[in-house]
């Protein structure tokens, strides 16, 4: 038989224990919009039975351990599908930026330029003399030229903005691999008196998520719960420390190397390198295809024009129009802004030949570029489509990523989130345990009045 | 059983909400600026037809100001040879009429008069059409021709009065507009002849039938000019016709691949209102709603 003190005993661990349960629920309460918060449980137990003569008696209840409600499989899920997803935001970022830039279809973009330009000398084959016209072919000249720089001069600004932030990222990531390593440190300590450091394991998490945003890292943890994580097999951020990452210049592209070692180190995805396919890709690939538009038209506008007669006594020949080899260095010959009357139109000095004007004109229809298959026009157009299209896939993987990352997210929630409803209902019933139990103390008490009374 | 929590009412209503903001935003801008394409990416294919699309439309533009240009100057050209071809008949009907029955004491007033045709012929020669002296070849910034102070020769500009001057009137097509001073008036022949025959008078000579055969063929001769302007006329007016129905075809083409059917996204924009709006009001109904109301 049980003695009064023992279930005097059990109700006070009832007691302590429902207090306990309410304290995490408490907890989860307060946490239900912490970022990255996983709920807790306190997981109860019967306690150590007593053992009598009729057999075991039970001693009522106590808490065996306080755990983190979390799915590992879905935690790695989100970090796969995060890197993709800022690689992606990354690059659409900086092409929608391209595409401001171009600012096509529009009658103020390149395309807009080159046909005015080429239209202002259908009007100078019209008035080869006039002066009012050889000033617009100027000023047409002046504004093509001007559109070809300012794409050329934007695109290599972008490259310096990516610059600046590939270094942010960086700073992040190596702020971040910091942290992780240092909250790794005291979760392991931890560990070691089997008590589970939840919300240090909760900030480890929630780093290393933002860590996935970033950059391509690769997750593994020992069986005595500390975490390694490494970005293209090298290691960033374990127990033993962090190794920073840094940029390092090769040629006109930029590449990560650990500080560590000063290898190359694979970045693949996360925004770090959608960045860094911009910075060291998209970008010269487009500067080089404009370069290639400029430097035709340089090349044939000069070989034409050059070949010409402009005004005067006897007329000036042997001018070229521009000046530059491409898109960066493009302008107007200073032959052609010191004097208009140098702008060649006629092809045998006759004032009013104007067989040079038309020529350069149907420049705009001549197929020059690809071995002799694409116009000028036409090289650019399918460029700027190009431009568009990527950022299309881009998009359209983008509102994908979106749409698998919010799954994900749901799922999280299904398992570590925190319900309010839930919760309530648990703090009812771990009230009405503790009302219970001490009415169980009430009544042992009532039991020692009656035995006292007997005296 | 899957758990929800109150955050995932919050989360999806947020994403309800933006994904639809984003439509509205998209259909907003279709009709603020009445086009489907605003930017390559809107529909890469559609904006690479459009720029072509555009810059064939802009050449086209430039070829109907070509055409209309060019046909002011052939109108131009064609007058003066009219006028020209009457002088021409008018010195015909005045030997003719010398030649028949004419006293040599009335000679002098008959030469008197083909002096005057000689100026206004010559005058003829020199026309100038913004500015540029439409016979004058290539080099059309000198009068072509030029009577000597002492009426005794009509000079060529010394530079050339020949050349061609071409327009562009299309993808290629480069017609010629003018009618040099060379080919209009045979060089300086039909003056150097006029100036013979005033100078014969002159010298109390009667018009021969030689003469007169003279000026009949030279009459001829440039008539057949204005002939050959009204082709060239002509010509112009079916490149002004095919390049017309050319620019209605790209304007529709361009219209087809960049405008938006306003109608049509007006309907998607009331659609996408009410979506919002039903999204805002169960979000509404829904998201104050815990256990903790009913707690007492």
């Amino acid at each position: 038989m049980a003695g009064l003190t023992d279930i005097l005993e059990s109700a006070r661990r009832a007691l302590i224990t429902q207090r306990l349960a309410m304290s995490v629920t408490s907890h989860n309460i307060a946490n239900v919009n912490t970022p990255g918060y996983t709920r807790q449980r306190a997981d109860l137990v019967a306690s150590q039975p007593l053992k009598r003569k009729a057999g075991l008696i039970g001693t009522g209840v106590t808490v065996d351990y306080i755990g983190r409600l979390r799915n590992q499989f879905i935690d790695q899920q989100v970090r796969t599908n995060n890197q993709l997803n800022g690689d992606l935001v990354a690059q659409q970022q900086y092409l929608s930026q391209i595409e401001a830039l171009i600012n096509e279809p529009t009658d103020v973009g390149l395309s807009s330029a080159m046909s005015k330009f080429f239209g202002s000398f259908n009007e100078l084959a019209k008035n080869p003399d006039s002066t009012g016209i050889r000033n617009i072919v100027l000023q047409q000249g002046v504004n093509l030229t001007g559109s070809f720089k300012r794409l050329d001069q934007g695109l290599k600004k972008l490259i310096s903005d990516t610059d600046i932030e590939i270094e942010h990222k960086l700073g992040r990531i190596n702020q971040l691999t910091k942290e992780i390593s240092q909250l790794d440190l005291q979760i392991t300590s931890k560990l070691v008196d089997n008590i589970s450091p939840n919300d240090a394991k909760d900030q480890r998490d929630l780093k290393i998520e933002e860590l996935s945003k970033l950059v391509n890292i690769k997750v593994t943890e020992d069986g005595r719960g500390s975490t390694m994580v490494s970005v293209g097999g090298v290691v960033i951020a374990s127990r033993a420390g962090a190794v920073e990452l840094r940029t390092e210049r090769v040629g006109n592209s930029l590449n990560i190397v650990s500080s560590l070692t000063g290898n190359s180190v694979n970045i693949n995805s996360g925004e770090l390198s959608g960045i860094l396919k911009v910075r060291n890709t998209t970008v010269p690939d487009f500067l080089t295809k404009l370069d290639q538009i400029a430097s035709n038209l340089i090349n044939r506008v000069n070989s034409i024009h050059s070949s010409g007669y402009g005004l005067g006594n006897p007329p000036s020949t042997g001018n070229n129009f521009f000046t530059g080899t491409g898109s960066s260095d493009i302008d107007i010959a200073a032959s052609i802004l010191n004097n208009l009357n140098n702008i060649t139109a006629s092809s045998d000095g006759a004032p009013g030949d104007n067989a040079i004007a038309l020529a350069i004109a149907g420049i705009e229809n001549e197929k020059i570029l690809n071995g002799g298959t694409t116009s000028l026009k036409q090289f650019y157009a399918s460029l700027v489509s190009g431009l568009g299209s990527q950022i299309n896939i881009v998009g359209n993987n983008l509102k994908m990523s979106d749409l698998v990352i919010s799954q994900l997210e749901n799922q999280r929630q299904a398992v570590s989130g925190v319900s309010i409803d839930e919760e309530m209902t648990n703090m009812i019933k771990y009230q009405r345990s503790f009302d219970a139990a001490a009415k169980v103390v009430n009544s042992v008490n009532e039991l020692y009045q009656t035995i006292l009374n007997m005296v | 059983m899957m758990r929800i929590t109150e955050n995932k009412f919050i989360s999806n209503f947020l994403s309800n909400i933006n994904r639809s903001r984003d439509r509205l935003v998209m259909l907003q801008t279709q009709i603020a600026t009445s086009k489907r394409v605003n930017k390559p990416s809107d529909d890469p294919e559609a904006a690479n037809k459009i720029i072509l699309f555009q810059s064939a439309l802009d050449r086209t533009e430039q070829y109907m100001k070509n055409i209309s240009e060019g046909k002011s100057f052939v109108d131009a050209t064609s007058l003066a040879i009219d006028n020209f071809t009457n002088i021409l008949s008018e010195v015909k009907e005045l030997l003719v009429r010398a030649k028949n029955g004419t006293q040599s004491n009335e000679l002098s007033i008959y030469a008197k008069k083909i002096d005057q045709l000689l100026d206004e012929s010559v005058h003829i020669a020199n026309t100038q059409f913004n500015g540029k002296y439409i016979f004058g070849g290539t080099q059309n910034l000198q009068p072509p021709f030029v009577l000597a102070a002492d009426r005794s020769s009509v000079s060529v500009n010394p530079s050339g009065i020949s050349g061609a001057i071409k327009f562009a009137f299309g993808e290629g097509v480069s017609q010629t507009v003018n009618i040099n001073g060379q080919e209009a008036f045979r060089g300086n022949q039909i003056f150097t002849d006029l100036i013979q025959i005033r100078d014969n008078m002159l010298n109390g000579q009667l018009p021969t039938a030689l003469e007169i055969q003279a000026i009949s063929e030279h009459f001829k001769y440039v008539t057949d000019i204005g002939g050959k302007l009204g082709s060239i006329n002509q010509t112009i007016d079916n490149f002004e016709k095919q390049i017309e129905s050319n620019k209605v075809n790209l304007l529709k083409l361009l219209s087809d691949f960049q405008d938006a059917d306003i109608a049509e996204s007006i309907v998607k924009l009331k659609q996408e209102e009410m979506t919002l709006e039903a999204a805002m009001n169960v979000g509404a109904r829904i998201i104050p709603k815990t256990l903790l109301d009913y707690l007492r």
